[in-house]
């Protein structure tokens, strides 16, 4: 076989439909199905966490109970019930945590492995770049790799439920105070049942010497996931953190309702970049993530600086908004975001940028693909709040439809009490040129992989801003996700 | 709505109006049916979203008694139009017909226009055939609580013919002890039919005018309606008007909103056959404590239909501005072309605005594009201006007016703009 053949034999396999579509058949330790104080109770007693905690747990389980599902965004599905999923589910291990990668169940680790996420350092070692890769699964963290190298440099980076025991002085200072537990009725519910997601800390000053990673999976079935994570960068201080997700193909509908909540100060930035694949459901709309998550940063210090970037392809329903409370003066929120939906996929996705400090900028960019019969949303709010003096915004919102029977809509709200703020916002809806499909056609393009290379230059200003290592994936992923969606 | 609040009871209380049920027994059905829906509905909070930004909790101060008639009125104070142009005049005095102050010239075969009260008894076939017609009333609680009091207003119906002279319509609002009106009106064009509608809104006094429209182009039309909003600082005035375009026909409405502690002027227009075109522009201009509204849909049903919008606005004082406009392209409408724009200049630190242009699209083979700025003027433009010898004041005015007078010379014929452009000036000057 000649290299050029085995090429295109290596292309057709790596395009698969799903490939991280698989359960792994492993022992779990579940708590029993549905929701009340005493699951909660179970949740706090298997984390082993102080009193508050649970307090506060418990404080948004009664918040809750009085909070009404929200219908405002734009995707319906079947009413969820709350009492048929599982609200803890771990990996049985051996002991109570595991020490080493040693005591990593190696069914774990095989699982990580097919996933492409190499938990064993001195695989990563062999790589380009090292990567610090905290592993959830269904409800625990599993494995944390490089902590010691990271603490070194002071970093913190472990899963919240250890950060908890070692670190409360920190947890208690900021947990929930960029996204409180009354925040909405998805937040709040993960505020009282949330089991694991990843902390981090990086110290005054502290340049994090590798990128950080958090790879969530959900396997066992009827298991709803709600992880949290909390990132703190202290003054002059700089991270950037990646996310990945995915899940086995089921035909029933799993949640996923989790809360990240970064803290800047003065002079300190964080890059958070997901690259979002959850199990989107077949081509007829069964199955697939409800993925519906609370992300905010709060830009508390005089030029900090976040930056979300975001490639949604994957769960049935994507519902999220990562938003930035731009407080110090000077401090910068960009997003960039690309969406692709496809078959019967919805997404309402977007940011809020909500400008309080004096010279404060925040840009977005989002670029949503619809193909199939699927329904692609754009919402947006830009605030600036009267003290906003000379804050400055830029909004670009393309979108771009695949197909007769698909949807793309853009909803963006302006809202501007500072007359020396300057919001701009432009928005375009168009589809694949047939001139540009019939150029890449003549050159012995097929179709699909034209649409591929039409969608990845149409996302490239978002994909630019993804690391090395992310960017490679996503744009794999652009053709996978519209597969089957032309000819 | 299980509960209504005290202000949306007191207008059904209200309601009941034997004597008209008498004397127009076929549109009191009309009339129940606005009524049933406002009841269940109730005035709009801002927990609904095309009412996010507008509360209409002002009307509570306002007495909800209907208007009574027979006011003196000034006819020099209606005057707005150049003396030299002709123009076949209604005018309404809190919502109801004045013959004495109107004045309809000679029209053409196949042109009418009177008030809605006279054509209850003379034309009643075609107001049956036309009235409630567009639109649902459903999610529109105050457009419903409009056709629940119809009563009087202005129709026009013109059908293959050219009207050369504009039609004016004078809006005074007064405010006695009695307070509300809702006039309703009818606009009917079909075969080829042109005109052009001017409307003025003005009043003293706390009121609330809300108005209700029915505009059908059809078969080739072209309709131009132009509207002044110039109300009392203490007026309130909500208009809802639902327009269907036919096949190759154009609505063109312009709205300069500049009166009243609170004006919302919603627009709805239905592109319903091919070569449909609808253009929508308006300015506003506020200050004090002035709360201007304005919201547009356009519905793209079919293919191969287009529209364009701008709207501008400059805000001053403690003023508060909003724009909600929807291009709505439905499934299978291909080679629909929707462009809209919507800039704001906030001229003090305390003026606000809410801007939400949206897109909702169905269908793929479309071009659509929106654009949105706010901000105050520019530093640089000012400066040369002044680097000039103009005064500052003077080169923010030039600015302003510059900014707003683009929207006018796009949106209104030529020989009306000076009307508009000369109440943006007289505006910038106090």
């Amino acid at each position: 076989m000649n290299a050029a053949v085995s090429d295109t034999v290596d292309q057709v396999q790596s395009v698969e439909k799903y490939k991280y579509g698989f359960v792994t058949d492993i022992e779990a330790d579940q708590a029993p199905k549905g929701l009340n104080e005493d699951i909660i109770r179970f949740i706090s007693a298997k984390k082993e966490e102080p009193e508050w905690l649970l307090e506060w747990r418990l404080k948004a389980y009664a918040h809750w109970l009085t909070m009404e599902e929200p219908h405002w965004p734009k995707v319906t599905y079947p009413p969820i019930d709350y009492q048929d999923s599982y609200y803890y589910s771990a990996p049985k291990s051996p002991d109570e945590g595991p020490e080493s990668l040693d005591d990593v169940d190696p069914e774990l680790l095989a699982t990580y492995e097919k996933l492409g996420i190499p938990l064993y350092e001195q695989e990563v070692l062999a790589g380009v770049k090292n990567v610090a890769v905290d592993a959830v699964f269904d409800s625990v963290s599993v494995a944390t790799t490089f902590k010691d190298a990271l603490a070194k440099e002071g970093v913190i980076f472990c899963p919240i439920s250890e950060a908890v025991k070692e670190h409360p002085e920190l947890v208690k200072q900021y947990l929930g105070s960029v996204v409180p537990y009354s925040d909405n009725y998805f937040a709040t519910l993960n505020s009282a049942v949330f089991t694991d997601g990843s902390f981090v800390y990086i110290p005054k000053g502290v340049n994090c010497p590798m990128e950080l990673s958090t790879y969530f999976r959900i396997n066992a079935s009827n298991t709803g996931q709600f992880e949290r994570t909390l990132i703190i960068a202290d003054e002059g201080s700089h991270v950037s953190y990646l996310e990945g997700c995915t899940a086995p193909m089921r035909d029933e509908n799993q949640l996923h309702a989790a809360v990240v909540e970064l803290v800047v100060l003065d002079d300190a930035d964080i890059k958070y970049s997901t690259v979002q694949n959850w199990y989107p459901g077949d081509e007829n709309g069964v199955g697939g993530i409800y993925n519906f998550v609370t992300k905010r940063a709060a830009c508390r210090g005089k030029n900090s600086k976040v930056s979300w970037t975001q490639v949604e392809t994957g769960s049935a329903i994507t519902w999220k908004y990562p938003s930035c409370i731009l407080q110090g003066d000077n401090s910068v929120g960009e997003f960039y975001s690309v969406a692709i939906t496809n078959n019967y996929q919805q997404a309402d996705t977007g940011t809020k940028m909500i400008h309080l400090g004096k010279n404060t900028s925040s840009r977005i960019i989002a670029k949503g693909i619809s193909a199939g019969k699927s329904q692609s949303t754009y919402r947006g709010l830009v605030k600036m709040m009267p003290k906003a003096e000379g804050a400055r915004n830029h909004t670009q919102c393309d979108s771009l439809l695949i197909g007769k029977e698909c949807g793309a809509h853009t909803v963006p709200y302006i809202e501007s009490r500072n007359k020396s703020a300057k919001v701009e916002h432009e928005a375009t809806t168009s589809k694949i040129g047939d001139d540009q499909l019939f150029y890449c056609r003549q050159r012995g393009i097929s179709e699909e992989e034209a649409v591929a290379l039409i969608v990845n230059g149409f996302c490239r200003e978002v994909m630019q801003e993804l690391p090395m290592e992310f960017a490679v994936e996503a744009q794999k992923l652009v053709g996978i996700s519209l597969e089957g969606s032309v000819g | 709505m299980s509960t209504l609040s005290p202000i949306s009871q007191s207008f059904v209380d209200q309601h009941g109006d034997a004597e008209f049920a008498a004397r127009a027994p076929w549109l009191d059905q009309l009339r129940q049916s606005g009524l049933a829906s406002f009841s269940s509905q109730g005035l709009p909070t801002p927990s609904v979203e095309e009412w996010k930004y507008t509360n209409l909790n002002v009307l509570e101060k306002l007495s909800v008694e209907p208007s009574s008639i027979d006011q003196e009125i000034d006819p020099a104070e209606l005057a707005w139009l150049p003396e030299d142009m002709a123009a076949h005049k209604l005018v309404f005095v809190n919502g109801r017909f004045h013959q004495e102050l109107s004045e309809i010239g000679d029209l053409p075969d196949g042109v009418r226009i009177l008030s809605l009260a006279e054509a209850m008894t003379s034309d009643a076939d075609l107001l049956a055939r036309h009235l409630g017609q567009i639109g649902t009333m459903e999610d529109a609680p105050v457009l419903a609580l409009n056709t629940a009091f119809i009563d009087d207003g202005y129709v026009v119906v013109i059908e293959k013919a050219e009207l050369d002279n504009p039609i004016e319509v004078v809006f005074v609002s007064q405010a006695g002890d009695a307070t509300t009106h809702h006039p309703r009106n009818l606009i009917v064009a079909k075969d080829n039919a042109r005109m052009t509608i001017l409307e003025r809104h003005i009043g003293d006094g706390s009121y609330l005018a809300n108005h209700g429209f029915e505009v059908s182009v059809d078969g080739g039309s072209h309709v131009k309606h132009y509207r002044l909003l110039e109300d009392s600082a203490a007026g309130i005035n909500l208009s809802t008007v639902k327009t269907r375009v036919g096949k190759d026909s154009t609505y063109d409405s312009f709205v300069l909103s500049m009166g009243g502690q609170l004006s919302r002027s919603e627009i709805h227009v239905a592109c319903e056959a091919g070569g449909a075109h609808t253009n929508l522009n308006g300015v506003y201009i506020g200050r004090d404590s002035q709360h201007i509204d304005n919201t547009t849909l356009i519905d793209h049903l079919v293919p191969n239909t287009t529209s364009k919008e701008t709207y501008k606005g400059a805000l001053d004082g403690k003023s508060r501005g909003v724009f909600q406009g929807a291009i709505v392209v439905a499934e299978g409408a291909d080679g629909t072309d929707g462009q809209m724009s919507n800039k704001t200049l906030l001229l003090s630190d305390e003026s606000e605005i809410d801007s939400k242009p949206q897109l909702e699209i169905y269908a793929d083979d479309v071009k659509c594009a929106h654009g949105s700025t706010t901000g105050e003027l520019e530093e640089t433009s000012l400066f040369y201006l002044r680097s000039r010898g103009i005064p500052e004041a003077t080169a923010r005015a030039m600015l302003v007016e510059g900014f707003l007078a683009e929207v006018v010379e796009e949106g209104v014929d030529e020989v009306y703009q000076d009307i508009f452009k000369a109440k943006i000036s007289t505006w910038m000057e106090n």
